[in-house]
Formats: structure tokens, sequence, C-alpha cells
């Protein structure tokens, strides 16, 4: 059964169906990065690397 | 706030610092390496007359240490640093980590040995025989526990993006190594691949293009995504873009393979999906680009200043051109005309160079002086080697554009009357021997530039008064984590192993649906019973032919197009290269094709024709190898090769397993008894150059056999 499906891979329609999957994909993060309340936290997120940890004084 | 305890802790920095200093030795080696090479190319004296030092060997020591000495040791310098600073906590563990760098350099050592001694699997960029993939797939598990045990003790709950790339890398890599690798010793430093010709093909493939993405480029945009807000001191233009850069990326970069395999034998759904795939990666390609450079909005006054947002920006801007030509490239039209040709070449060159060597160069300009606290030694010495760097790449591209575009034409040149205008393939390299020249050039100024960075960062390092290592605090996570106001997302990216898992899962839908048509191969290659397996002294001589590197510059693959058929013959199927282990597709024509070479010449042009190219084809660029009329061919291990090869499913008979020697001395008695008429030696009969001859006079030959056969079928239907 894995055989004969994997056999009807062998068709055209499989990069349609990528695109559609990558579509489906990108819109989806594209709502979710958009959600609601996010900003705060996405700006907190884009400072990280400026930040080291306090130089200790000892 | 203010109850929150302290935690005090070190970097380990003296890690960071090993990989740099390995980061430049092998960047100069690797270079140099390459400089070697271009000059060979355009003068055939610079092989130098040995065998250690010709273009087919050195062309894979040339690649592997760029990619994996040079940069991959830069990749480790860039993640250790950033990851301890982005996770606020010291490595997981020191010795591992010196274990990952030791073992890691060793693997170089042993790859610097053992390819110009002939030792190649004969798969590019996984050239490396079978012990040291072992080697590399243990080192890069220490790598990978010490990455992520240091993500485990992290004291910064959010996993930046940076991090994220870095994830996929790991995961990856480890993916496409042990999947390309998997191979049957013959003996210590030989083993022949479980796959065979499209299979083969396509495994090759899926593992070099995605270690071109998850080897140079992801970790990179990681330090990327790190570096240029560190050295430009403001955050990334849009943290937003940055997950949609990462997720479009891992998502669509495993899919495009097969796009090294247009117009091959590969079914052409695979081939489809593969072009489609490349032009959809434009878009988060370019995403990453425009957010690295609008990272730099602001603080385009310190581009013209400092060296590092100089290198920076520039690496940046050529990532962009490169992700824009490979996309073009991998349109089927374009790549008909480019494949093969240096512009290939070019192309992979405005990556490792443009974006690489750029961003390596800009990373190490903001690391020594950090690390060894002082300033950069001469700002004008930066300078002065940025503009040798691209300068040198620019002639490099334009003449290797230039080179390629020539190529394509004159290959393809048909007249009115159907024939090739340029029939003799010697006329095609002597047009463009003068690009090579350019080429070798630019070559020399970019090594020049880099010698002038080993110099300006010794200084630095030396004018340092040294540096006590610093102290650093930073709160406990679990005081973080108590926080309220947790979203979701948050959740989610706070845990590296779901993390890791949807990575993987991304990577892997491409990769199983990429990597499926080879394994189902058996369904659609048409078996032919005419196409017969290599004799043991072809075996033998296809052993040569691997050893000697000559796939890097010789292609077999004849495509179905006009120009090739007149050329070379009919296109090439699947089923003609079954038992073909590993493939010997290539990728590139300095030299012509040669799937169909068997019986286009006799014995003696070869014989002649390998001693001394020039001396049949004038103006040849083709190396002499003079030591293959020295060499005996190896006997002893045919047995065991031939049975290899039968556990791996080719069918050989019973008489070829038991009377192998046998069978392989008296086929080359009746080569040598042929040449001998010609005034050839009969003591050369146990010489390497019978046993190649012997293969490539069966190049073609089954297929030719068939065709002939269904014709005759056809006439009398
Ligand atoms: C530096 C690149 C280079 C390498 C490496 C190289 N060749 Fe060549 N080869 C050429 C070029 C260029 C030609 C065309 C000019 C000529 O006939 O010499 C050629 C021609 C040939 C031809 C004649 C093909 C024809 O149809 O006329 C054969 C056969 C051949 N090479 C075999 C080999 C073998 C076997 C090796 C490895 C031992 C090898 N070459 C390595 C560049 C190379």
């Amino acid at each position: 059964m894995i055989r004969e499906f994997l056999l009807k891979i062998n068709q055209p329609w499989l990069p349609t169906l990528g695109t559609a999957l990558f579509v489906g994909i990108f819109v989806g993060m594209l709502i979710w990065i958009n959600r609601r309340g996010s900003n705060s936290y996405y700006e907190e997120a884009s400072f990280l690397p400026l930040d080291e940890g306090v130089k200790s004084e000892r | 706030m203010n109850d929150v305890k302290m935690e005090r802790f070190k970097y380990d920095d003296e890690l960071t610092k090993l990989f740099i200093f390995a980061t430049v030795i092998w960047g100069f080696v690797a270079l140099l390496l390459g400089v070697t090479v271009a000059f060979q190319l355009a003068s055939w004296k610079v092989n130098m007359g040995l065998e250690w030092s010709t273009f087919g060997r050195l062309r894979p020591l040339h690649t592997n240490a760029a990619i994996f000495a040079f940069v991959g040791n830069a990749m480790f310098a860039g993640i250790y640093y950033s990851t301890q600073r982005l996770t606020k906590s010291r490595l997981f563990s020191d010795v591992l980590g010196r274990i990952h760098f030791w073992g890691w350099q060793l693997i170089i050592v042993a790859a610097a040995i053992s390819l110009p001694l002939g030792f190649t699997t004969g798969k590019e960029y996984a050239e490396l025989e079978w012990p040291i993939d072992i080697a590399i797939a243990v080192i890069w598990v220490v790598f990978a526990i010490n990455f992520f045990g240091t993500l485990v003790k992290r004291r910064e709950k959010h996993l930046y993006v940076a991090l994220w790339f870095y994830i996929a890398t790991i995961v990856t890599v480890t993916v496409l190594h042990v999947v390309n690798s998997i191979a049957f010793p013959v003996d210590f430093m030989k083993s022949y691949p479980v796959y065979a010709g499209i299979q083969d093909a396509l495994v090759q493939w899926w593992y070099g293009h995605n270690a071109v993405a998850f080897f140079l480029t992801t970790p990179f945009l990681g330090i990327m995504y790190y570096f240029i807000p560190k050295a430009a001191n403001r955050p990334v233009y849009s943290y937003r873009l940055s997950i949609i850069h990462f997720w479009s990326l891992v998502f669509l970069y495993i899919w495009a393979g097969p796009h090294h395999l247009l117009y091959t034998s590969v079914p052409d759904w695979v081939q489809t999906t593969a072009m489609v795939f490349s032009v959809m990666l434009w878009m988060p390609s370019w995403g990453g680009m425009i957010n690295g450079l609008l990272t730099l909005r602001g603080a385009w006054d310190k581009v013209r200043t400092d060296p590092v947002l100089k290198f920076m920006a520039t690496s940046v801007t050529f990532y962009g051109m490169a992700t824009f030509e490979g996309p073009l490239l991998a349109i089927k039209s374009i790549n008909g005309m480019a494949h093969y040709t240096d512009w290939i070449v070019g192309h992979v060159h405005s990556g490792t160079i443009g974006w690489n060597y750029m961003i390596i160069s800009g990373m190490l300009y903001y690391l020594v002086p950090k690390m060894w606290n002082t300033t950069l030694y001469s700002v004008k010495m930066a300078n002065a080697q940025f503009w040798l760097a691209t300068i040198g790449l620019l002639l490099y591209m334009m003449s290797m554009w230039t080179a390629g575009i020539t190529q394509a034409l004159m290959w393809r040149a048909i007249d009115e009357t159907g024939k090739l205008v340029y029939p003799n393939f010697i006329e095609t390299v002597v047009r463009i021997v003068p690009m090579y020249w350019v080429r070798a050039f630019g070559g020399v100024l970019i090594l020049a530039g880099f010698i002038l960075m080993m110099y300006n960062l010794w200084l630095t390092i030396k004018k340092s008064k040294g540096l006590e290592e610093q102290e650093y605090m930073a709160p406990a996570m679990e005081k973080v984590t108590s926080e309220v106001n947790q979203t979701a997302h948050r959740k989610l990216e706070g845990l590296p192993t779901l993390f890791t898992v949807l990575t993987t899962i991304a990577i892997l839908v491409g990769g199983i649906i990429e990597i499926t048509p080879s394994l189902i191969s058996d369904t659609f290659v048409e078996r032919d019973s005419e196409i017969k397996p290599y004799s043991p002294l072809e075996i033998a001589g296809r052993d040569i032919f691997i050893k000697e590197g000559c796939y890097v510059c010789h292609s077999q693959q004849i495509r179905p197009m006009p120009d090739e058929a007149l050329r070379y013959g009919p296109p090439s199927t699947a089923a003609e290269s079954v038992y073909d282990r590993p493939f010997q597709w290539g990728s590139r024509r300095i030299g012509p094709d040669l799937a169909r070479v068997g019986g286009k010449y006799n014995d003696m042009w070869h014989f002649r024709h390998m001693y001394d190219p020039r001396e049949v084809t004038p103006k040849s660029i083709m190396p002499e190898y003079t030591w293959l009329f020295k060499k005996k061919f190896e006997i002893k291990t045919l047995p065991k090769k031939i049975k290899v090869m039968t556990a791996l499913g080719v069918p050989y008979t019973d008489h070829q397993i038991k009377n192998t020697v046998l069978l392989a001395q008296k086929q080359a008695f009746e080569i040598t008894k042929g040449l001998n008429v010609d005034g050839v030696d009969m003591k050369m009969q146990n010489k390497e150059i019978i046993a190649l001859i012997a293969y490539l006079q069966r190049l073609g030959v089954d297929g030719a056999r068939s065709r002939e056969l269904k014709k005759q079928v056809r006439s009398e239907q």
C-alpha cells in the first residue's frame, strides 16, 4: 500500500501542493505575528542582543 | 524586582578565541588553495606534474577547506560567542568545547592529508572517506550537546532569533551528513555508497544544496542577526520579519536541491518542484537581506567609517545578489545555458566570498578588539582589505560570467546546415583561458586582503594590554519565568525542545518529499537488461577516475538538447547509471562530457592523451597523468570490491566473483596487447593507465548496444 501511495506521488501536482502548503503557513504566520498585544513582546525580544548581562563590579 | 537574586558568571571566551585563530589560519590556507587551482586552469604547468598537486585533487581540498575549515571555524566562533551572551550563561561544558575544537581541527588535518593522497568518495563537498565522516558526526554531536546544554541552563527565557538559526543548522546538518554519507567500507580508506546512479545523484544534491543552505547560510544569518545590531548598537529592524524570514527559509530551502539536476535523467516532476521552490526562495532570502540592511537605518554614516559595519553591510548586499542569481539560475531555460559552465562557479563565489568571507571579516573586526580589550590596530588597513576583496570579487564574478556565457554560446552554436559551429571542444576552452587569468588575479587580490587582515588582527592582539576575565551578573531564569504575562508564543520560543521539533518537521516535510523520489527510484528507472555491471578491471579504472578527481572537470550526463546530441550523442538515461557507485555525473565541463566517450577514440589515443594531453590536443589545459604509467593498479582489493558491490545488489555472476583477479588480468593483457602493436611494452599491463583505459572505453557502450537492439526490434516489427 505504501508503495502504491509512493508511486502516486509521481504526479505533477506536487509543486502545486507544496506551494499551497507554503502559502498556508505563510498566511498563518502573518496572522500570528500580528496578533494583538504582541508589540511590546517583540520590542523586548529585539533588544536582546544589546544586553549581555550586567558587568560585575567586583 | 530588587529582591531578584543575581547570579555571577563568566563567559568561556577562550574557546571563541581558539576558533578565531583557526578561522584565520584555515581561511588563509583555503584562499591560497583557491588561488592555486585558479592558476592551474590558466596554465596546466601549475599542476606541477605531481599526483597530489593536480587540479582534480586540490580542487576538492580547496572547497572542503573553504567550507568546513574556514567557514566552519568562523561559524563555531560566532555561535559560541553569541549564544553565551544571548542566553546569559557560560557554555554548558568547557571540556566538550575543547573536544569540539581539537576534534574539528584534527578532522581538517585528516582531510588535508587524505584528499591530496587521493582518498575520496567522489561526491562533491562530501569527499571525505568514511572514518573521517564518522569523526565529523561524533564531533557534531559534541557541538550539539554543548549548544543545547547551554540553552537548557540559560538565564534568558526567550530564545532570540539568532539561536533559531543555529538550531536549524545543527539539526539539518546532522540529517544531511548522515543520510548522504551512508556507505559500505571496502577497506580503511575506501567505500562505496549504498545509493547508485540517479538515487545517489538525488541524495547527493539534496545534501550539496542544503549544505550551502545550512552550513554557509543559516548559521551566518544567525550571526548577522546578532552582530549587526551589536555593531550598529540598535535593535534589528523588524523582529516580526525575522520570524517570517526564518520559517519561510527553513521550510523552502530543503525542496530546492534537484535544481542541480535539471535536464538530467531525473523525472520531470522532481525538476519542476525544485524549480518552483527555488524561485520562491528568493522571497525569504530578500526578506532577510532587507531586515539586515534596514537595521543600519540611521547608522549609515557609521558604515562609511566602521570596518565592522562596512564589511557586514557589503556581505548582506552580496547575499542579496547571490540569492537573486540563485533562483534565476534554477529556472530551467536559464539553467540549460548556465549549467556545467563557469557561471555557476562565479555564482558560488559571490556567495562564499561576497557573503561568507565578508561577514566573517566583519565579525573578526568586531570580536578581536573587543575580546582583547583594545582597539583595532589600523582602520586604514581594514579599508584596504575591503577594497582588495571587493575589487577582487568583482573581477572574479565578471570573468566567470563572461567565461560561462561564452562557453554556453559556443557549445550550443549550430549553423544553418545543422552542424556544430565549434565541433572541437578545445576551441571553447582556448577562448576562455584569458578569463581564467583574470579570475586568478581577482583571487590574488582577495587573498592579499586576507593577509592584510591577518596582520592587522595580529598587531591588534599584540597591542592589547591583557584582559582580566570579566564577570557578569544576571538573574536566574526561574525568577524571570515567574513573571506574569506569558503568552503562548513566548512559551513556544522558550522551549528549545519543542522548537527543535518544529524546525525538524519544517525541514523534513520538504526533505521527505524530496528524498522520496530517490528512494522509489527503482519504480521509475526503466530497467535495461543491456546495461551490465562494470568488469573488475573497469571497476579498478573507475576508482582511479574517482581518485584523480576527473569529475571536477568532466561530466557524465548528456542533456536532451540538440547541441549535446550532436556533440556527445543521445541523452543519458537513468538506466545507464544504475551501477554507478558513486554516480559521476559531475557539475562542470572544463573538459568535454565523457558519458559516451567509449569507442570514440582507440586505446592508443587515450594512452598518449593521458601521458601528455597536449600531444594529441594542442593547447589542452588538462593535467598530465604520468604516474598512472608507473603505478600498478590495485588488484589485491578487487575481489573485496566486487563482493561489496554484490552485497549492495550489483548482479555479478559467480564466475566474476570467483575469478575477479584473473578476469582483470586477462582484460588488462588484451588491452596491452592491442597497444603493443604501436610499441607499448607488455610490462605496462599491470599499470593504472590500462585499467583507466578499460573504464573509459566502456562508457556509453552498453547504452549504444541497447539503442541498436531496440532499433532492430522496431524495424523487424
Ligand atoms: C583541469 C581539468 C581536467 C581534468 C582534471 C581532467 N581533464 Fe580530461 N580534459 C580536459 C580538457 C580541457 C579536455 C579537452 C582537451 C583535450 O582533449 O585534452 C579534456 C579531454 C579529455 C578526454 C577526451 C574527451 C573527448 O571526447 O575528446 C578524455 C577521455 C579525458 N579528458 C579524460 C580525463 C580523465 C580520465 C581524467 C582524470 C584522470 C581527466 N580527463 C581529468 C580537462 C580535464
